[in-house]
């Protein structure tokens, strides 16, 4: 490769080309365009006649210039420049590529990866060998091992299929990797990093360093992996927390999702400048958060964005101590009971000793659980390792009574209220700021008729956790060891008493199956059952996962033969997260002096070789126009034709004034004036025309084409008059183009107004009683500020009433409606009236399409009334081309009476 | 015109024929004919037999109706015939513009309107050519626009052209070849004793070269091709050489008494037909 500056050639050998462009220039010097090739009769004056440019004919300097750039370009994209080439690949040896795939590249995996990519492409062209370096255990567990050296591409093969991994990187033993290399000679190390400082980020770097130099290629600050911390659940309330390594201000949002991927809830936490950890709360009815399976944070891939829950998160275990008997659900205490725990626990019912196996965390005895002597002093161990013992009355206990029990009590029952009794049923009393109940309202309408009492004692009223109206306990509780015993002093039915028929009970039996903290997960070894990989998506297990041990704490953090994931039986899961156990991510620093640490897109090498062809096209194009100009092919007509179209757009309609004095100068054209209105202006157009031909046939008068005149723009002098069909929503006039028409009137101008709202109904009548129709209104709009003399409505013996036809109605596509001339023509104009007004839609009567054919009927109708029509039409273009002149007329009978006599 | 009349016109008659009808019935207003007797083909009146007429010119079936001796006279045939002669070279086949008419079709317009002008008038009208026929009247003005696409050039003219004592003829081209076309024309009707009325029409391309930059001029009539390579630097000897061939040709025009008019392809032909018309009524004594 050769390097002038910035710019390196790949094929250099190609620049030699270069020196054929003085050869190219001769021969192009030499070959002029083809000349235009016109025909021309007149030739033979020009033959002979001596040509003052005498110089031979030559290519024009300045496509000589184009076309040698042109070739220049060429040569040069074949030469394959690249723009700022071998910016991190300086050197000799091998390149030893580490990259990190632990989790923390997951956020940033697809710019590592082309970053990782890139420095493969540039050895790729530079033709150097590849090591590489992953830092994190590969899935079988082996430790990060250098691989190579390979052939450029064979290494990006490899990257391409790299992946990141869902546990730590392991630098240490990378750093060790580094040292086994044997690499002999010097070589050139890239670090693609993730940015964080997991381990001895320096050792690694130094051993890197010492095998030549080295390049650090990391996230920008503010782009590194962040850490959710699996979230910590309260009653109706949980708590995330998020750990990071950068000190910028800003919001990451996480969301809890259920199974099925909905969101259930979500939670902003706001990092304030330089805070690395920060947390949130969520509060929401217990239920709900029982349905979440996983926590997410927003925008962020990879497995430490992601925090699992197991089975533990979701449900206590409340295990009821199964009776042998099935009575009828309603009298049933077992129903009962599992009806108040489904909402938020998992009801196992077995036997005792298999409920104690199961690993529950509150245990439930109610009256007909019949235990064992054996199993009580297993109960009574389990209850002091931590287990909620919980015990309901009923008729055996208040009878033979029980061991296990927080209060000794009485032998017998009190019944209230009975048939034989004269007390009432008591009502619950309020709940002790120091009881497990407490912030519980209890129920007005629940009635204790029966219950056992406790013997009374000193220490009783400390372990009466709720109390009737009248001071009698009716839930003790007492700790034994870690764990607590507890007594309902009445029955799991209905039988006793109303609590079990109350919204109070599973509330309470809630708090009560809260006391037991642990809650004996799932015991014994747990498989693997789905697992997480390196973005936090679902996987299978890999080859190295082993079983997780029952004793398992969650402390370690997760590594190849315990990745994140779900592990035990179906509906028996434990979590292991990332967020568990991993310290707090903090920065890349304290690399050693002398390493280059650059962000994810380094001063990437740009092959120009593209945007050269580009070039050579678009100056390829430059040089075909400019021929074809050159030779004459483009007229300058057309260009500015071309021009014209480009600057104006597409506006206007009809046939557009062409600016074109002479000819229109040459010959009278009728002219209308464009009023907005597409339809109106080709009707004005179509109408002119078929009055044009009227003239053309019976008269002298030959007039060109019709001519649309924009009277804000176009020049006026050249017509004899202006047709102006009114519209109602035709623009207001400028203030200059309401001078130049009086001006044209002025000037002997006419312009003829035609409202054409003869037919129209509706309308208003104004303050003077003149029925106002919305075109009356905008010619009155029009009209205003022009100095238009007085108007009559056409006296018989006017001169448009015999100009050309002896006339006296002026119809058109309506008729009888009235026409207004000016009162006194001034006589400056010969007579002409500057103003005409009508509104018998002349312009439509008059129309004719392509063939001839009128293409509007006339109303009352008839050929009759189209006659008139034309007729009305010659007159007007004589009076305003001939004035007066046939007003001399009015005289004739006088003449001719003279001469006869 | 009446339409229908226009149109039964237009069905028989080729376009160039129609247009020519148009043109010169603006023209025609104030033209008059020789409504006299003398020698011709039309019937004019009978009169009374006098001594020293030709007994051939009795009209007997007249007499006989009649009782005395009626004599048939004509229609005194005016200026005999009016030659005209159009340009049919390749040159005349030409047009500057998109926009324009070829010069070849303008011709044909003037010479048309001038021959309806001149049937109008009383006069009859033939091309110069071999066994020419006369037309009298504007019904054969088809058939007269089929003759002059007939008519041969120069070259192909018979010695003897058959022209009576005070023709007058009607030239319309280009007359840019001298050589070619312009002298050998002028030596044959001149020897022929024949008034021409010469119209030049000319392409504005060709009075102002209004071209520009680099072109190769190709001739029409094979004269050959010339690479010009700025053709504004020749534009204005050429004009110099086109006025001084103009200038000859006038001079020509003048020395034999003929009359020439120049007429550019782009001004409307109504303007030419009109001065032509002028030049065709003067001197009426030679047009009787």
């Amino acid at each position: 490769m050769l390097t002038l500056g910035a710019i390196g050639f790949a094929a250099p050998w190609f620049l030699l080309g270069l020196l054929a462009l003085p050869l190219v220039w001769l021969l192009l010097r030499i070959t002029p365009p083809q000349p235009v090739a016109t025909r021309f009769p007149a030739i033979r004056f020009l033959f002979g006649l001596r040509q003052e440019d005498d110089s031979s004919e030559r290519t024009p300097p300045w496509m000589l210039l184009l076309r040698l750039l042109i070739a220049g370009l060429l040569v040069l994209a074949a030469a394959r420049p690249i723009l700022q080439p071998g910016s991190l690949l300086e050197g000799q040896g091998e390149v030893v590529l580490a990259i990190d795939d632990g989790w923390a590249s997951a956020p940033q995996w697809p710019s590592m990866r082309a970053a990782a990519l890139a420095v493969l492409d540039e050895a790729a062209r530079r033709d150097r060998p590849v090591r590489l370096l992953t830092t994190a255990p590969g899935p079988d567990g082996g430790l990060p091992q250098a691989v190579g050296p390979f052939p450029p591409a064979d290494a990006a093969a490899a990257v391409a299929a790299l992946e990141p991994k869902p546990w730590p990187t392991d630098r240490i033993a990378a750093a060790a990797a580094t040292q086994e290399l044997g690499i002999s000679g010097p070589a050139t190390a890239i670090w693609v990093s993730d940015g964080l400082e997991e381990g001895l980020a320096a050792d690694f770097a130094r051993a890197l360093q010492r095998l030549g130099s080295l390049d650090v290629l990391r996230p920008e600050p503010g782009d590194r992996a962040r850490l959710l911390r699996p979230p910590k659940r309260e009653a109706g309330r949980l708590t995330v927390h998020v750990d990071r390594a950068d000190g910028r201000a800003q919001t990451v949002t996480v969301e809890a999702l259920d199974g099925d991927g909905l969101r259930l809830a979500a939670a902003e936490i706001v990092f304030a400048q330089g805070e690395t950890s920060a947390s949130a709360s969520i509060e929401r009815p217990d239920e709900l958060l029982n349905r979440i399976a996983r926590f997410r944070l927003v925008g962020e891939t990879g497995a430490g964005a992601t925090a699992l829950v197991g089975s533990d998160w979701r449900r206590r275990k409340v295990g009821l101590a199964a009776t042998g008997m099935a009575g009828h659900p309603l009298l049933d205490d077992q129903h009962y009971l599992r009806t108040a725990f489904a909402p938020f626990a998992t009801v196992v019912e077995a036997p005792v000793a298999e409920l104690l196996e199961a690993g529950v965390g509150t245990l439930v005895l109610t009256d007909a659980a019949e235990t064992r002597r054996a199993e009580r002093d297993r109960l009574a161990e389990w209850v002091e390792a931590g287990g909620v013992l919980l015990r309901f009355s009923g008729p055996r206990l208040a009878e033979a009574g029980a061991d296990l029990l927080p209060v000794p009590l009485r032998r017998g029952r009190r019944e209230l209220g009975g048939a034989l009794t004269w007390a009432q049923p008591q009502r619950l009393g309020a709940f002790s700021g120091t009881s497990p109940f407490a912030g519980l309202e209890p129920a007005g309408d629940i009635a204790v008729t029966r219950q056992v009492l406790a013997e009374p004692g000193p220490e009783l009223p400390a372990k009466s956790w709720a109390v009737l109206a009248d001071g009698t306990p009716i839930v003790t509780g007492a700790r034994l060891g870690e764990g607590w015993t507890a007594l309902v002093h009445t029955s799991a039915n209905a039988d006793w008493s109303t609590l079990a028929l109350s919204g109070l009970y599973p509330q309470m039996l809630s708090r009560l199956a809260a006391l037991g903290g642990g809650t004996g997960g799932p015991a014994g070894l747990l498989e693997p059952a789905r697992l997480l990989d390196g973005f936090g998506r679902w996987t299978e297990a890999g080859p190295a996962v082993l079983p997780l041990p029952g004793d398992w704490t969650g402390a370690e953090p997760p590594d190849p033969f315990a990745p994140p994931g779900l592990y035990g039986r179906a509906g028996e899961f434990r979590a292991v997260n990332l967020g568990a156990a991993l310290p707090a991510p903090a920065p890349l620093a304290g690399l050693p002096q002398g390493v280059v640490e650059r962000g994810l897109a380094p001063g990437r090498e740009h092959p120009l070789v593209p945007w050269l062809l580009l070039a050579c096209i678009a100056l390829l194009l430059v040089d075909g126009v400019a021929s074809l100009a050159y030779r004459g092919y483009l007229p300058l007509g057309a260009k500015a034709g071309l021009a014209a179209a480009l600057l104006a757009g597409f506006g206007g309609g009809g046939d557009a004034l062409a600016n074109d004095p002479e000819r229109l100068a040459a010959e009278v054209h009728l002219a209308y004036v464009l009023t907005g209105d597409a339809e109106l202006d080709e009707t004005s157009r179509a109408g002119l025309a078929g009055l044009s031909r009227v003239l053309t046939d019976r008269t002298m008068v030959e007039p060109g084409a019709p001519q649309a005149v924009d009277v804000e723009r176009d020049e006026l002098a050249f017509f004899p008059m202006l047709f102006w069909p009114v519209a109602a929503n035709q623009p207001p006039l400028s203030d200059r183009a309401r001078a130049r028409l009086a001006a044209y009137v002025a000037t002997g101008g006419m312009l003829v107004f035609d409202t054409r709202d003869r037919s129209a109904v509706g309308g208003h009548i104004d303050m003077r009683g003149a029925v106002m129709t919305p075109e009356r209104e905008r010619l009155r709009k029009l009209l205003a500020g022009m100095r238009v003399p007085p108007l009559t409505a056409v006296p018989p013996d006017h001169v448009l009433t015999r100009s050309f036809y002896l006339l006296q109605s002026f119809a058109g596509r309506y008729a009888g409606g009235t026409v207004w001339v000016e009162r006194t023509a001034s006589s400056r104009t010969d007579g002409v009236t500057g103003y005409l007004i009508g509104s018998n839609d002349w312009a439509a009567a008059w129309a004719e399409d392509s063939y001839g054919r009128p293409m509007f009927a006339v109303t009352p109708g008839g050929e009759r009334q189209r006659e008139a029509a034309r007729r009305f039409g010659v007159n007007l273009v004589m009076h305003a081309l001939t004035g007066n002149y046939k007003a001399d007329q009015v005289h004739v009978p006088a003449i001719l009476r003279r001469l006869d006599g | 015109m009446p339409v229908a009349a226009a149109e039964r016109l237009a069905a028989g008659l080729p376009a160039p024929a129609v247009a020519a009808l148009r043109v010169a019935e603006t023209v025609s207003a104030g033209s008059h004919g020789l409504r006299r007797p003398g020698p011709g083909y039309d019937f004019w009146q009978f009169r009374l037999y006098r001594a020293g007429d030709p007994v051939r010119a009795v009209d007997w079936r007249r007499s006989a109706r009649d009782g005395r001796v009626l004599v048939s006279e004509r229609e005194r045939d005016a200026a005999q015939t009016f030659w005209l002669w159009e340009d049919r070279s390749a040159s005349m086949d030409w047009r500057g513009a998109r926009t324009r008419e070829t010069k070849a079709e303008r011709a044909r317009l003037l010479v048309l309107a001038a021959a309806v002008l001149l049937m109008r008038a009383g006069h009859q009208v033939a091309p110069i050519g071999p066994a020419p026929r006369r037309y009298r009247h504007e019904r054969r003005l088809g058939e007269l626009s089929l003759a002059l696409d007939r008519a041969p050039p120069v070259a192909g003219l018979p010695r003897n052209l058959g022209f009576g004592k005070y023709a007058q003829a009607l030239l319309v081209g280009d007359f840019l070849d001298a050589a070619g076309t312009v002298e050998p024309l002028f030596r044959r009707l001149a020897d022929s004793g024949v008034r021409g009325h010469i119209v030049q029409v000319l392409d504005p391309a060709e009075t102002d070269l209004p071209m520009r930059g680099r072109r190769r001029f190709i001739g029409l009539e094979g004269e050959g091709e010339l690479l010009v390579r700025r053709v504004g630097g020749l534009r204005a000897a050429y004009r110099e050489r086109l006025e001084a061939h103009n200038e000859a040709l006038r001079h020509n025009a003048a020395r034999l008494g003929w009359t020439l008019l120049r007429h550019r392809s782009d001004a409307p032909p109504v303007s030419a037909l009109l001065a032509l018309a002028g030049q065709l009524a003067e001197r009426p004594d030679r047009l009787c």
